[in-house]
């Protein structure tokens, strides 16, 4: 039980993270606004 | 004296900060120059602010900005502009400097102090930009600087001189070993206290009549007079465009301009041009004194080999071959060090946990997913240091202008080189640094090819499936398989960027090209501390990646991969076990779904989801097949790596699931396909953002697509009628 539930907000935090970063990303491409590739886009290399 | 920063464009209502910066409060400076000047090196030198030191652009398009303490403890605050031969042109980062330079940019004020970047070696083309930016009425302070190399070179610049010609101060710099900033320093503290610099030199008749009704119109906008004269010289070759747009009346008066000086016989295009290299000709007349030339005759020497017509390409592909060979047999045993670390972190974790779902989750999931993209890198640490390195000693600048036929070849900017040879490590700096182009339709035909490039991301895709699937077998003695295989990756992608920009530029996106003037710095021992930089910085960027976003979808795949449970027969083995629960699963059932769409080009179930999640970045292919293997094994072996997992697939009949053929033909659809969320997003934003944006990145991405599909279907289909074992 309590196992299943450590499964559970795992994977929910995992993707509320993903979801966080896919909107940021929208955001920026939306705006069109000046923007670095570090923390805002992920890129692996700048 | 009044203080500048007021001064350039007090009236239009644009610049709200307001008055002289008092010496108390923050002094701002801003650094501007030509590119390659020592600009970003001067940068940290002043701030001691950790900064990429490199030769291309992308890094400086960005806006920097550092601070540094005056001996009274206040602050002043140094913004790093983009480098820019010129304030001619209309390309957006010269906009972005010329309206930082006049106060117009939002949320920023004028800078109360300006930092010219000048390149002691290369005066002439060096001063064009100081001509212009002398003009402004703003405090200027010149940072002669490299001064060392320009010795090396034979060249003496007389800075005395220039000072009394340019009526600013001149400070000599090295900014590599830090000297002259505290004279530098000094010299910024005073320059607000000293006359404002100005056109030192006279307009033709023809020329004075013909602008003065443009300076007029502008003056009457409320530009400072100096700012409207230089404002007026810039617009015989521009529209009124970017912070200039909207002026009443300012078009026509500068057309009318055009036509008066046409009709006197001048190129009013041209003009501009001419008079300020006329008195730049005078400048460099009397305070640059060459002295023998042994140092450029070496580089010259140097370059008759390098940039010889035929061996000058022959040299580049070969240094590269070597560059891609050693990425095998150097990474090889660290690989395999990371490799081992990693299988023991997943015995451990799961000799630590109990046998259930978390456990598989972690050990399963988490380190055999993230696991397997961290286990690459030691090749990209390698492959920085070695483009580092070349970059560095100036070599790159040769394999550009070597490249530079080429693109000339297709019709494409010379300019576009860089943002292609960023595009090597990501395309995301590769397409903002596009922003130097000034042609819309070049710029984009560079947008579209940029992510051909193949980037660092695809990297763990190569290796893992040439160190799998290639033999090391020996080529002509001192090549191996390995290598070369590599090597013809990234020569695909930037043969294929050429050949579509260039078909780009005869249909789509048709116009003339123009041609770039290239600058090749001297060949100089690179500078071991800012490469260990780089590559550090690269390093960190590839292991924050795996360890959040990478990490996060790992977890999120573990759980389509083993959700939901289906129940399994139970007199089969663990392995067929393993692989039936799989196969029911969220995962699995999508794979057999799109396994038909795959199967032509020879991939099975576990390949075409792999391929559907690294939509998302590309090696997520490698952490999805980490994942894919690890959940589908039975539990005593974790730690196999993933790369034996993959040379043991057999299928119902025993024979192998994964060829070296279909390796191939994965590695050539990874070279074509556009499988990177965060490019997507800088193309929308570059490409015009809205739905113009998302019209371009979406035909990006499609004709991408299908040029990645059809090339890994002529691969797979090809190698098996020449007789390559399925
Ligand atoms: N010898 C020498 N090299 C310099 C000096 N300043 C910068 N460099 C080198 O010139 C190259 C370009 O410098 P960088 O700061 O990236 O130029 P930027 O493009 O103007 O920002 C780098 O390899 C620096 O190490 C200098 O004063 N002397």
């Amino acid at each position: 039980m309590f196992e299943s539930l450590t499964v559970v907000a795992i994977v929910l935090g995992a993707l509320g993270y993903l979801g966080v970063r896919v909107s940021r990303t929208v955001r920026a491409a939306r705006t069109a606004k000046e923007g670095g590739c570090g923390e805002s886009c992920g890129c692996s290399d700048t | 004296m009044e203080n500048s920063s007021t001064g350039s464009l007090a009236t239009t209502g644009l610049a709200p900060e307001a008055g002289p910066a008092q010496l108390t409060s923050q002094l701002r400076v801003a650094l501007i120059g030509n590119p390659n000047t020592g600009k970003s090196t001067l940068f940290n030198a002043l701030t001691g602010m950790r900064q990429r030191v490199g030769n291309y652009s992308g890094v400086t398009v960005e806006r920097v900005e550092g601070r540094y303490r005056r001996s009274n403890g206040t602050a002043v605050s140094v913004l790093d502009l983009p480098g820019t031969y010129s304030l001619s042109a209309t390309s957006p980062d010269e906009e972005i400097a010329l309206t930082v330079l006049l106060g117009l940019a939002p949320d920023l004020p004028a800078p109360d102090v300006v930092v010219l970047v000048v390149d002691a070696s290369n005066l002439e083309r060096n001063l064009f930009v100081v001509s212009q930016i002398l003009e402004l009425g703003l405090p200027v302070v010149i940072a002669l600087n490299q001064v060392d190399t320009a010795a090396a070179a034979g060249i003496r610049v007389d800075s005395v001189e220039l000072a009394m010609q340019l009526q600013v101060q001149v400070v000599e710099t090295v900014a590599t070993k830090g000297q002259g900033i505290d004279v530098l320093k000094r010299a910024i503290e005073r320059a607000s206290a000293l006359p404002l610099p100005e056109r030192s030199f006279e307009l033709p008749a023809p020329l004075f009549r013909a602008v003065q009704p443009v300076e007029a119109v502008l003056v009457q906008a409320g530009f400072h007079p100096s700012t409207a004269a230089m404002e007026a010289l810039r617009l015989l070759a521009i529209a009124p465009e970017g912070h200039l747009a909207g002026i009443p009346g300012l078009e026509g008066e500068a057309e009318r301009a055009r036509t008066a000086l046409e009709e006197a016989g001048y190129n009013a295009r041209a003009v501009e041009a001419e008079v300020r290299y006329g008195w730049i000709a005078e400048v460099v007349e009397a305070t640059v004194h060459r002295f023998g030339s042994a140092g450029s005759s070496r580089t010259d020497r140097i370059d008759a080999v390098l940039l010889h017509r035929v061996f000058g390409p022959l040299i580049f592909l070969l240094l590269m071959a070597i560059v891609f060979q050693s990425i095998f047999t150097w990474a090889e045993p660290l690989m395999t060090a990371v490799e081992g670390l990693v299988g023991g972190v997943g015995n451990l974790a799961g000799s630590a946990l109990p046998e259930g779902d978390l456990r598989s989750l972690v050990v399963d999931g988490v380190i055999a997913g993230v696991g397997s993209v961290v286990i690459f890198l030691p090749q990209i640490v390698i492959l920085f240091l070695f483009i580092g390195f070349l970059e560095a000693t100036g070599y790159m600048a040769r394999a550009a202008f070597i490249m530079d036929r080429f693109m000339r070849g297709v019709g494409l900017h010379g300019r576009s080189f860089i943002p292609m040879l960023s595009g090597y490590a990501c395309a995301v700096p590769g397409i903002m640094a596009t922003r130097t182009i000034e042609n819309p339709k070049d710029r984009l035909a560079t947008i579209m090819v940029v992510p051909l490039m193949s980037c660092s991301a695809r990297i763990p895709v190569y290796t893992l499936l040439i160190g799998t699937f290639i033999p090391p077998i020996a080529v002509a003695g001192i090549f191996n398989l390995q290598g070369l295989t590599l090597l013809a990756m990234y020569f695909l992608g930037t043969a294929a960027a050429l050949v579509v920009a260039g078909i780009f530029k005869k249909t789509l996106l048709k116009g003339p090209s123009q041609p770039m003037i290239m600058e090749l710095p001297p060949y100089r021992l690179p500078n071991l501390r800012s490469l260990l930089l780089t590559v550090s910085h690269r390093a960190g960027l590839f292991l924050r990646r795996a360890g959040t976003i990478i990490f996060a979808l790992t977890i999120v795949l573990w759980a389509l991969a083993t959700y939901p449970k289906t129940e399994v027969v139970a007199d089969v083995t663990d392995g067929a076990a393993q692989e039936q629960q799989l196969a029911g699963s969220i995962l699995g059932r999508a794979g057999q779904a799109v396994e038909p769409i795959v199967r032509p080009l020879g991939y099975d179930w576990k390949i075409g989801v792999s391929i559907i999640s690294s939509f998302a970045a590309r090696e997520v292919f490698v952490a999805t097949m980490g994942t894919i293997y690890g959940v589908g094994s039975d539990a005593d072996e974790t730690s196999v790596a993933l790369r034996e997992q993959l040379l043991a697939e057999t299928d119902a009949a025993g024979t192998p699931v994964y060829t070296p053929l279909i390796a191939v033909s994965l590695m050539v659809f990874y070279v074509f396909a556009m499988m990177c969320v965060s490019t997507n997003a800088v193309v929308v934003r570059e490409t015009g953002g809205g739905w113009k944006g998302v019209k371009w990145a979406a035909f990006q991405f499609l004709w991408m697509f299908v040029l990645a599909y059809s090339a890994a279907f002529v691969v797979y289909r090809g190698g098996l009628l020449l007789g390559f074992a399925a």
